[in-house]
């Protein structure tokens, strides 16, 4: 933490007004039905609550769709456009799915993805505790602490009825908050987190595909891909062509053209196959590869399933299954 | 910097038709409209685009000694191989790479070297037969055998190669059908079959095969149990993917990308790999 500093509830909007002068700002709004992140014009507009939104931040820096490059006579040209975004009241699940998921895909390793690594470096975070665990959370078996992250620029901690303690992480909150925010300096010292052990798969591989029922397991699924939508760390992607203009997508496990060759072979064309390449992607393909699963609780595919799927009870079963006798 | 998904334009300089059977190949040289060479070393793979129509992987089909141009063997299947088929010399069409990691050229020096490819899997193998051969390289191979298979006579593709390649020194060439075929003299059967009547030295010999994922697990299987090192039976596969760098999350064999961790394989990987392929 390189500064705190106390901050009154009813100064937010005016340091949301602030920000605005100079950035997008993106920040949970209600459309009437659902509360989402969206780009605000009028700090009025944004809700104050102790609510996840419905789908996860990470469409400001994984747009959903988005210009990658057009196609000229002789050259293709990339789109380069990446506006200064402040993205507001950001949970410790989400702030750990960018930091430790989508920067590390996206921006280390040989290959590095300018689109997200712009969009990134011009957007500053803003962190929230969160109060509660909502119904469908296990941040708690995910090793997150919902009341504090430092993975973020700024981190807003309630503190008393009308006060926030802001903890800036990073230069570039230092400046923010001593720019924007009408605050004064105050210590703070975080309580450390009582987490529970963390949920984690650690059976081989070929244990986890081979032994887990994955008919029984998938079979309410409608393979509908909200899960994935929803979902801050998953981050997979199709190109589309339009004329001259490319264009990269979301994309989706759960749904079979995913993997669909031109020649009509498929290698996961049921829904057991699917289902499992996404539990098994998150769970045990990334904690192998990069040292960490890709999901950190926040429970939003279980909210919004249709099917009634609950991750946590799907992330147990497995567990059970792929640890248990030959016979799954 | 340029991002790793913008490609470059190429020029359609020939168009060859190769087969005239069940199915259709048509081989593609490409040369830069800058003039400058794409630099890949065999089994590596590039992304093709056809603006408008969209991106595809193929594997390089050419020797990776020729500086002036690739060329990319292509079968009409798809939207995108539609779309290249449809094109002539004189036309663009859009690359991207080289991407995927490649044969293990330098282990396999002072080795013999068995190709088996069915179908349109000899393209890949074309780079690696032709770099073998280069002068540069040939004196630091062993022996060299192809079994080549295809569905008919007609499906062959490269039949202009032969003739070259016979000429090379310690070359075998076998071709095989699939089933009886009016005027067709040579051997009929699958490629794992005529393994077994073939000659093979297990213990100086490494395997290469490409082929349909079926081909590929019957001969890697016929190959094991003639007594070749699951090390030394290589293979490469082939995955729909997007990106081609390891980001889209498509082309996944457990938990290893097709697009980085191969397409080259060995078959001891894929015994550690989930059956899904």
């Amino acid at each position: 933490m390189l500064l705190s500093a106390s901050v009154k509830i009813s100064s937010v909007k005016d340091a949301l007004a602030a920000l605005l002068k100079d950035y997008e700002v993106a920040a949970p709004v209600s459309d009437g039905a659902n509360l989402l992140y969206s780009y605000i014009t009028d700090p009025n507009d944004v809700v104050f609550s102790d609510q996840l939104p419905y789908k996860s931040p990470k469409e400001f820096l994984l747009p959903q769709t988005e210009k990658i490059l057009a196609f000229g006579e002789d050259s293709a040209e990339d789109i380069q456009e990446a506006k200064k975004t402040v993205i507001f009241d950001v949970r410790p699940c989400d702030l750990s799915a960018f930091k430790r998921i989508t920067d590390k895909v996206f921006s280390e390793g040989k290959f590095k993805d300018g689109f997200y690594m712009r969009r990134r470096k011009a957007s500053a975070t803003i962190g929230m505790a969160c109060k509660s665990l909502k119904p469908g959370c296990f941040c708690n078996l995910r090793g997150i602490d919902k009341s504090y992250s430092t993975e973020c620029d700024i981190f807003l901690t309630p503190a008393g009825e009308d006060e926030y303690i802001a903890a800036a992480h990073t230069p570039v909150g230092c400046d923010l908050l001593k720019s924007c925010f009408r605050s004064v300096p105050a210590a703070f010292s975080p309580e450390p987190a009582e987490l529970s052990e963390t949920l984690e798969i650690c059976s081989e591989e070929k244990d986890v595909f081979e032994k887990v029922n994955w008919d029984a397991m998938s079979a309410s699924c409608i393979s509908c891909g909200t899960c994935t939508f929803v979902c801050p760390a998953c981050h997979c992607f199709d190109f589309k062509d339009k004329g001259s203009v490319r264009y990269r997508v979301w994309d989706s496990c759960m749904y079979s053209a995913f993997t669909l060759h031109a020649s009509g072979h498929n290698p996961r064309a049921g829904k057991p196959e699917r289902f499992r390449q996404r539990f098994m992607h998150k769970y045990v393909y990334m904690l192998k590869n990069i040292g960490e699963s890709a999901c950190f609780g926040c429970g939003r595919c279980t909210r919004k399933c249709p099917a009634g799927i609950n991750a946590r009870r799907v992330l147990e079963c497995i567990k059970a299954e792929a640890a248990g006798g030959s016979d799954g | 910097m340029d991002s790793i998904y913008l490609p470059r334009a190429y020029l359609i300089t020939d168009v060859i038709q190769e087969t005239d059977g069940e199915v259709d190949v048509k081989t593609f040289r490409l040369a830069a409209k800058s003039g400058e060479s794409l630099d890949f070393m065999p089994g590596q793979f590039v992304e093709l685009t056809v603006p408008g129509f969209g991106e595809a992987p193929f594997g390089f089909a050419s020797s990776p000694k020729n500086k002036d141009y690739v060329e990319l063997s292509i079968k009409r299947v798809g939207v995108v191989t539609q779309a290249v088929h449809d094109l002539s010399p004189g036309d663009a069409v859009w690359l991207r790479g080289p991407f995927g990691n490649s044969f293990p050229v330098r282990e396999m020096e002072g080795a013999n070297i068995l190709y088996v490819a069915g179908g349109l899997g000899l393209a890949p193998l074309r780079p690696l037969i032709d770099y073998v051969f280069h002068p540069e390289n040939r004196e630091k191979y062993g022996k060299t055998k192809l079994l080549s298979a295809a569905r008919t006579p007609a499906d062959f593709i490269y039949k202009y190669d032969v003739g070259r390649w016979k000429e090379c020194r310690d070359f075998e060439i076998f071709q095989t059908i699939d089933a009886p075929y009016k005027s067709w003299e040579g051997r009929v059967g699958f490629p794992h079959e005529l393994l077994k009547t073939m000659e093979i030295l297990p213990d100086s010999l490494y395997a290469v095969v490409c082929g349909p994922p079926i081909m590929i697990k019957y001969t890697a299987r016929a190959l094991k149990e003639l007594g070749v090192c699951e090390s030394r039976i290589i293979t490469t596969l082939e995955m729909r993917m997007s990106c081609g760098v390891g980001k889209c999350g498509k082309c996944n064999i457990g938990r290893r990308y097709v697009c980085v961790d191969g397409p080259v394989m060995r078959l001891s990987d894929l015994a550690q790999m989930p059956d899904e392929y």
